[in-house]
């Protein structure tokens, strides 16, 4: 698998889209968490549509802009417009110059997407430490695992300064890239978003049997696993699919917790931000079944949690 | 560890059922006079809260409501002996004999209260403010006035704690043998003499007080209580049933006085009661737990603490500090305990504080760092042989128990009111760069600090003869010996006196002046007279101005320049204050939070050059202000955690979390020890977790029947959110909640 990472041997650096400070819902206590950028999946629901380019992004908040017209005036590829006093950008002539993030006096543009290097992210964590010690760092995305070196080798430097260190990957990779880190890693969240494969491709854009490959070896070197499956209204949620996939959980050895997780609809702006349009606009959300779920997740004798 | 939730039994269940009939019937209301009181914690005419009924009382229309925060029953009449109290009928004086004589006869007429079921007895429907002019002379109202217009205010109100311990040690005979004594000594020393006699006729007071209790629960068939009555009426309680009497009618008797004071070091006051009891086969734990919950309820929100360090520093941690906790676990709803950790804590206590927190999910118990408070006050120049017996005291404040009179909770400095005069001032004649707009402002605080200053003192000169603290006086170190009341200017009565300062707006401030900063002295190179033009007309047509003052870093994102800019305005304004000593002998020193003016000064001062709406609230205390952010829950522990908070007196983290902080977590409760622990560790001195989600405080405002139950940390003390005024109800949905 191609790995988008940016590595270079004398100074390793990722993209990230954020680095979330005190998260606690990202793996146990209180966290950092380090959202890599680029993501070989495409759900249909993908809650952060800016972490799945691998590169830096322009992002806009319409609702900050005074639609003031300086980043268009900066622009040199002239690609910022105002039709009808809306902002414009023609994000596929973008060449990420950012001059325009520069000139804007309401924080209405934003680059996403910063390179870093380990002993960046470093300088941060040792300022968090205090607060993290108790829980942790995680490494998210995106997919943490396009840029497995870097990923690695920052798991190893926190696992140095104490910390309990979780990275939450979809799976979807060659196995050496989850094994050059699996030394460094306290934890493994993992996703189950459909037991079978050709939904699953159809829902995510690619098939599960590598993911399940995945687990499997996984599981048997012993590292702890949390899973978690987000509960998708009509795509995922019906009971024997839920079962199906309750079943892979319990044919493993060392899942600590499986955690399914309520999904609401996102408002367009999250993708409009970024000028792309949400897959899931006009779906039917019907919740119905969630008592039924209820019951038939609490029943099962694994280390299940319904997280409302 | 005692974790399960203890079943309540029928004569407990209806214990807690009238404690919150009380509370949801408006019965424990209090009330201040009006907006302005609580902004500047002064008005003309005004030395305390509003008296409730009487000729003093404020307006209906113009009070307002601080929610169920007293210790008062009201039962909807004014007192009915107005006309007959000593000072109407053989004149009023200002003077501690003419004062005791009102307190005497005020206590003669409050009837004893028994209610089914109660083994902790004692309460009363009026303070003896509705009956006795709380009043200073109207040469005060000009400095007053002076203050308010600098940007400051104050009256004089303590939460210190008395000395509880040496109380139960004498009893009531043995306090009033002292009093006695100190008379032969002061026999020609008319004035001390008169406060002695002053002294004399309360104590007596307070006993027969308490002696109606023991006849009242003779005659209502209840000879174990009445026999434990008449114990505390004289002597000192020997069992914990007694010793909370004690401890009940002790509160009483000031409380009627009208304010609350902390109350000190809980466990460690009952320890000895209690293993006594246990020793002689008397008591179950069980039967403590309910005694002590008996008297949280009796009393409403007590300001008691648990943990802390003993004298030589080893943790004071007890079995009686399992018990006093479990005791509001057992009762939970509206009350104002602390627990101080402390490094050496027993681990196993703490972790339960943090899940009883997370259980009732109103701030109770308040989390404190002891070292912190510790080392707070040595920075004040209290000496560490006394500094060890600290005690949470109410709200932010804490004190040496006994040892202190430090005029904590009502005086101000409303920082963004000298913010906007040094701002017009700078518009008159522009400050070319900004640390000279810095200087223009602290030179502002400074006039405003002088002004509360000229004001305070004159106050202390009228203080102990308006309305000296008789019954706080006779359990606090060296009052009685020395014939002076603990409020006396001349300090012979405590040995600590300082001035606490509170400071209303100043995160505002920090996100002002970094916003001034930026733009008018950075590159933008606004002009100062458009930002004054801007603010003074709440942004009327200032739109996007007001944008780019919201996009200037804001106080509780950890941003650096931040950061450093609230360090370094909080030790300037410590520093201006700590040079300015008040008539005592003591400087004045700031505390950063003031709990009642930031839901209320918002539309009465305007608005402010961070981007805040006239109406939107200000911030309380050192917590980032209303709607900015998100920020993280360590952005903005690190936030406050650049402060130096061992120079405030004082400055609590508001932590607002909504149910969704919690939503994979296992266990609530660890992860508040989690949060708060590294808090502590960090430096962090005081922090208040709220639980609520923005939902059921909204639907509250709209259903009030739907959620009689919720309580919340207002300020520095929790209240039945339904009783609220709507200027906090709305203050604490605009709150920066974590985890939505
Ligand atoms: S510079 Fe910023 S505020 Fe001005 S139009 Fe562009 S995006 Fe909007
Ligand atoms: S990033 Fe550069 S090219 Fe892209 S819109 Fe902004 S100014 Fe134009």
């Amino acid at each position: 698998m191609a790995s988008a990472s940016t590595l270079n041997r004398d100074r390793p650096v990722a993209v990230v889209t954020e680095i979330e400070r005190g998260s606690t819902v990202d793996g146990p206590g209180v966290r950092t968490v380090v959202f890599l950028k680029g993501c070989p999946l495409r759900c249909l629901w993908c809650h952060n549509p800016e972490t799945i380019r691998p590169y830096p992004q322009l992002m806009h908040d319409e609702s900050l802009c005074l639609h003031c017209r300086r980043c268009a005036e900066v622009c040199p590829e002239e690609e910022i417009s105002f039709r009808q006093g809306e902002f414009r950008c023609e994000h596929e002539k973008c060449t990420r110059c950012f001059l325009c993030v520069e000139s804007c006096p309401a924080g209405a543009l934003t680059r996403v997407g910063e390179e870093l290097s380990v002993e960046g992210l470093l300088e941060m964590v040792r300022r968090e430490l205090p607060f993290i010690k108790r829980g942790g760092i995680t490494f998210s995305g995106g997919e943490p695992l396009l840029q497995p070196e870097w990923t690695a080798e920052a798991a190893r430097a926190c696992r140095e300064l104490g910390l309990h260190t979780t990275l939450d990957t979809s799976l979807y990779c060659d196995w050496g890239s989850l094994d050059i880190g699996l030394a460094h890693y306290s934890l493994v969240m993992a996703d189950l978003k459909h037991p079978d494969s050709l939904r699953h491709q159809e829902l995510t854009g690619v098939p599960n049997e590598l993911i399940l490959d995945n687990l499997y070896r996984l599981d048997h070197t012993g590292t702890p696993i949390w899973l978690r499956t987000p509960l998708i209204p009509g795509l995922n949620d019906d009971p024997e699919t839920v079962e199906e996939m309750l079943g892979i959980a319990s044919g493993l050895k060392h899942l600590e917790r499986y955690e399914f997780l309520p999904y609401n609809p996102l408002t367009p702006e999250k993708y409009a931000k970024l000028g792309v349009d949400y897959p899931l606009a006009g779906h039917a959300f019907d919740y119905s079944n969630r008592e039924e779920l209820r019951s038939l997740i609490s029943q099962s004798d694994l280390p299940v949690r319904l997280i409302r | 560890m005692h974790k399960e939730r203890p079943l309540t039994e029928p004569r407990m269940k209806r214990l807690i059922d009238r404690r919150d009939e009380l509370a949801l019937s408006g019965q424990r209301n209090l009330y201040m006079d009006s907006v302005e009181h609580g902004i500047y914690q002064w008005s003309k005419g005004s030395a305390s809260f509003a008296p409730e009924t009487g000729k003093l009382a404020a307006a209906a229309t113009e009070r307002v409501c601080l929610g169920d925060h007293n210790c008062r029953v009201g039962i909807g009449m004014p007192f009915p002996y107005c006309d007959e109290m000593p000072s109407v009928r053989e004149g009023y004086e200002h003077a501690p004999l003419n004062w005791a004589a009102d307190y005497a006869f005020f206590l003669s007429k409050l009837e004893p209260e028994i209610h089914p079921g109660e083994r902790i007895v004692g309460e009363f429907h009026w303070q003896l403010d509705e009956a006795r002019a709380q009043q200073y002379p109207e040469l005060l109202d000009e400095y007053g006035e002076r203050a308010k217009g600098l940007g400051a205010g104050g009256s004089c109100q303590s939460h210190t704690c008395p000395d509880l311990a040496q109380g139960l040690r004498r009893g009531w005979r043995g306090i009033l043998e002292k009093v006695l004594q100190s008379q032969e000594t002061w026999s020609a020393d008319p004035e001390r003499l008169e406060y002695l006699q002053a002294a004399e006729v309360s104590c007596r007071a307070i006993m027969a007080y308490i002696r109606k209790y023991a006849e009242k629960a003779r005659e209502l068939g209840d000879p174990d209580l009445a026999e434990v009555c008449e114990q505390v009426a004289t002597e000192p309680p020997a069992t914990l049933r007694e010793a909370l009497q004690w401890i009940q009618f002790y509160q009483l008797a000031e409380r009627v006085i009208a304010h609350g004071n902390g109350y000190g070091r809980l466990d460690m006051l009952l320890l000895p009661y209690y293993e006594a009891d246990l020793a002689a086969g008397r008591i179950t734990r069980r039967e403590a737990i309910e005694l002590v919950a008996e008297l949280y309820l009796k009393y409403g929100g007590n300001y008691f603490s648990l943990g802390g360090r003993d004298q030589t520093g080893a943790d004071a941690t007890s079995e009686m500090s399992w018990i006093c906790l479990e005791a509001y676990d057992l009762i939970g709803g509206y009350s104002c305990l602390g627990v101080m950790w402390h490094p050496d804590i027993d681990a196993d206590f703490y972790q339960y504080a943090c899940e009883v927190v997370a259980r009732h999910k109103c701030a109770t118990p308040a989390l404190l760092n002891y070292d912190k408070m510790y080392e707070s006050e040595v920075v004040s120049g209290v000496k560490p042989e006394d500094a060890w017996n600290i005690s949470y005291s109410g709200c932010q404040w804490y004190c040496v128990v006994g040892k202190e009179y430090c005029d904590q909770d009502k005086n101000v400095i409303v920082l963004i009111q000298v913010l906007l005069r040094a701002l017009r001032e700078a518009v008159e004649n522009p400050p070319p760069d900004f640390e000279v707009f810095y200087e223009l402002y602290m030179k502002n605080v400074e006039e405003a600090a002088q002004a509360l200053l000229e004001l305070k003192n004159i106050q202390y000169h009228h203080q102990y003869k308006v309305w000296p603290e008789i019954a706080t006086s006779l359990i606090s170190e060296q009052c009685l010996e020395t014939g002076r009341d603990i409020t006396d200017w001349r300090h012979e009565g405590a040995y600590y006196n300082f001035t606490s300062v509170n400071l209303l707006g100043f995160t505002n401030v920090v996100d002002s002046l970094l916003a001034i900063k930026e733009q008018v002295y950075g590159s933008a190179k606004r002009s100062l007279a458009k930002l004054e033009a801007a603010v003074r007309t709440d942004f009327a047509q200032a739109e996007d101005l007001r944008r780019e003052l919201l996009a200037v870093p804001k106080f509780g994102s950890d941003h650096p320049e931040a950061n450093a800019l609230a360090k370094r305005l909080a030790a300037d304004i410590a520093h201006v204050l700590r040079e300015k000593v008040n008539c005592k002998g003591f400087p004045m020193r700031p505390s950063l939070f003031q709990f009642m003016g930031h839901a209320l000064a918002g539309p009465y001062l305007g608005a402010t050059p961070d981007g805040r709406h006239a109406a939107e609230p200000l911030a309380q205390g050192c917590n980032p202000q209303h709607g900015r952010g998100p920020f993280a829950i360590t952005e903005v522990g690190a936030s406050l955690l650049a402060l130096d908070q061992k120079q405030h007196i004082g400055a609590p983290w508001q932590c607002e979390l909504d149910d969704s902080f919690f939503r994979t977590c296992d266990d609530p409760g660890a992860l508040l020890e989690a949060l708060s622990t590294s808090y502590f560790e960090s430096g962090g001195l005081h922090v208040n977790f709220n639980i609520t989600t923005v939902e059921e405080l909204e639907d509250a405002v709209v259903h009030p029947e739907k959620h009689q139950s919720l309580v919340v940390k207002v300020t520095g003390y929790s209240a039945h959110f339904v009783k609220l005024s709507s200027h906090y109800q709305q203050e604490i949905i605009r709150r920066n909640r974590i985890g939505t």
